[in-house]
């Protein structure tokens, strides 16, 4: 039970702070790919989805090549004090890659939803862009950056091949996923279930509360 | 509890026969397989006239109005109805004729992986079977065996593993050691303040270890540590590899500042890692690797390969890569 709560303590915390580290990088990359025209925006939005249907493990290559001690950005990580490989950043880092599409297109989606009359209006009246994206846009479009944050958040808790070729196994400092996977090499399937049953419960209440965010206004 | 363990292993070891050092193996023949090849060639001629003689009759058939009239009925034309019986006399009976070759599949401990590479490789020199092969943690190996995998032969790095085997009831004889091995302490080769002995481990930040549960290398490791009353200092900086290789790799990479592996690993890793100490006898468990065919298996199959391991050729290739005589 002792492991249980550590993993608890531990995925909760990778997840809630990857949620975060995405809202901050993927709101704003919503509003501009969703409000900017310019060349190579496909490409950069090819990019950015990306995550979405790599495979985990090929994330986790390209974490590992990159941010390892000996890779071209980790090494430089190193030498400033930033751990990657086996901390709690890298796994942060590593969910919040791979549920950073989830929350970018229900943001886009939404920011394309407001209407352009209404920001037309706000700057008529005065306000400078970063009011009009702060006041009016970022207001209309919550919907869906709270359903897109919602399901980054499920996402990265669930996350498993890249939080786990970043991470590895350190006792104590597991996530629920890894955990279960490690009760079950071990030959332990049963030890997993508190695991099991907080993963289960957390996915049903992301789609309940999804469910009730994009329930048309009544 | 400890010391309950150690007796309740040896209490294990007693019963499996293991023993190290070794005493000198049995050769055994390699069967010539050129008989199963004359015979595969006959199977063959056989099919082939057969198939030619169910052709005529099936063009026979065809020209029976009856069947002509229920062909067209059903709106499949006589030949193509003639071809796909071909292609089931063909798929049948090609399936008598594999049933000639053999595969064994053995299950490996991964830090064999290499030097079972090279016996596979000499075995079909000396034409042997099919053999594949599974690497792993020998822990993850006995639990697919439990669970039913397919498996002939199984080579495990410890000998708890095969007592979990016999306590499944998924094997009948007693193990045979096939090898030997030593627990070494690595550090990358392009680091020069690692650590330099066992002790000195408790300046450094992460130690990868395998998982003890799963992975004998990580089982001998905590022994040595306990062995050299260091559990309790290193407790907050073990870092867990799911099998001996992942260790190796952590350490090559530079990701921990030293690993525990397993000398024949050392080894193969040449110059990217560097062993800083051995473990002295008697601070672990000494590590053995014994084989044993698994119940439902192809037996006599396995039991070929398992003998070819222990003919001079067999144990020269593990000698070769650094492992220590085993006995049967």
């Amino acid at each position: 039970m002792d492991e249980f709560a550590s993993s608890l303590a531990v995925s909760l915390r990778v997840a809630g702070s990857a949620t975060l580290l995405v809202l901050i990088l993927g709101v704003p990359a919503a509003w501009w790919l969703a409000r900017k025209r310019f060349w190579g925006k496909n490409l950069i939005m090819g990019a950015l989805v990306l995550p979405l249907v790599l495979p985990p493990t090929v994330v986790g290559y390209f974490l590992v090549v990159l941010l390892g001690s000996r890779g071209v950005i980790g090494s430089w990580l190193k030498s400033v004090g930033i751990g990657i490989m086996f901390t709690q950043t890298g796994a942060t880092i590593a969910a919040g890659v791979v549920a950073f599409p989830l929350l970018l297109l229900p943001a886009k989606a939404a920011f394309e939803g407001v209407s352009r009359e209404m920001e037309d209006i706000a700057r008529v009246m005065g306000a400078s862009s970063l009011g009009v994206f702060w006041h009016v846009s970022l207001p209309l479009a919550r919907r869906g950056i709270g359903s897109g944050a919602l399901l980054a958040f499920a996402r990265a808790l669930g996350e498993f091949g890249a939080t786990m070729m970043v991470l590895g196994q350190i006792p104590g400092k597991m996530t629920l996923p890894i955990s279960i996977y490690e009760d079950y090499v071990d030959g332990e399937i049963w030890h997993a279930w508190p695991a099991v049953a907080a993963l289960v419960g957390a996915s049903v209440a992301a789609i309940v509360i999804y469910n009730h965010l994009t329930a048309p206004e009544a | 509890m400890k010391s309950d363990l150690t007796t309740e292993t040896q209490r294990h070891r007693g019963q499996l026969g293991l023993q190290c050092p070794p005493a000198i193996q049995p050769s055994i023949k390699i069967n010539n397989r050129k008989g199963t090849k004359v015979a595969k060639k006959i199977a063959e001629i056989i099919v082939f006239l057969f198939l030619r003689l169910s052709l005529r009759s099936l063009r026979l058939c065809g020209s029976n109005s009856f069947i002509r009239f229920f062909a067209t009925r059903c709106c499949i034309p006589s030949t193509p109805l003639c071809s796909l019986c071909l292609c089931g006399y063909l798929f049948f009976f090609s399936a008598l004729a594999k049933g000639q070759t053999q595969t064994v599949t053995v299950s490996a401990a991964i830090s064999l992986k290499d030097a079972m590479n090279a016996e596979v490789k000499e075995y079909q020199k000396h034409g042997g079977d099919t053999i594949r092969l599974n690497f792993g943690a020998s822990g993850d190996l006995a639990n697919q065996i439990i669970a039913g995998a397919p498996v002939d032969l199984f080579i495990s790095a410890g000998s708890e593993q095969i007592a979990q085997l016999s306590r499944a009831n998924r094997i009948d004889r007693n193990a045979s050691v096939l090898a030997c091995n030593e627990l070494v302490l690595v550090v990358p080769a392009d680091v020069s303040d690692g650590p330099t002995s066992w002790q000195d481990l408790i300046h450094y930040k992460r130690i990868a270890i395998g998982d003890p549960k799963s992975v004998p290398a990580g089982k001998y490791a905590t022994e040595v540590f306990a062995h050299m009353k260091l559990s309790e200092q290193l407790s907050g900086k073990i870092i867990y590899g799911s099998n001996v290789r992942q260790v190796l790799a952590y350490v090559e990479r530079g990701e921990v500042d030293a690993g525990v592996v397993y000398s024949t690993d050392a080894r193969q890793a040449g110059s990217h890692v560097h062993v800083a100490a051995v473990a002295p006898d008697g601070s672990h468990e000494p590590i053995q690797y014994p084989a044993v065919i698994v119940r439902d298996g192809n037996k006599p199959a396995a039991e070929k390969f398992l003998g070819f391991l222990f003919t001079p050729t067999g144990q020269e290739i593990l000698l070769h890569y650094g492992f220590l005589k085993g006995s049967r």
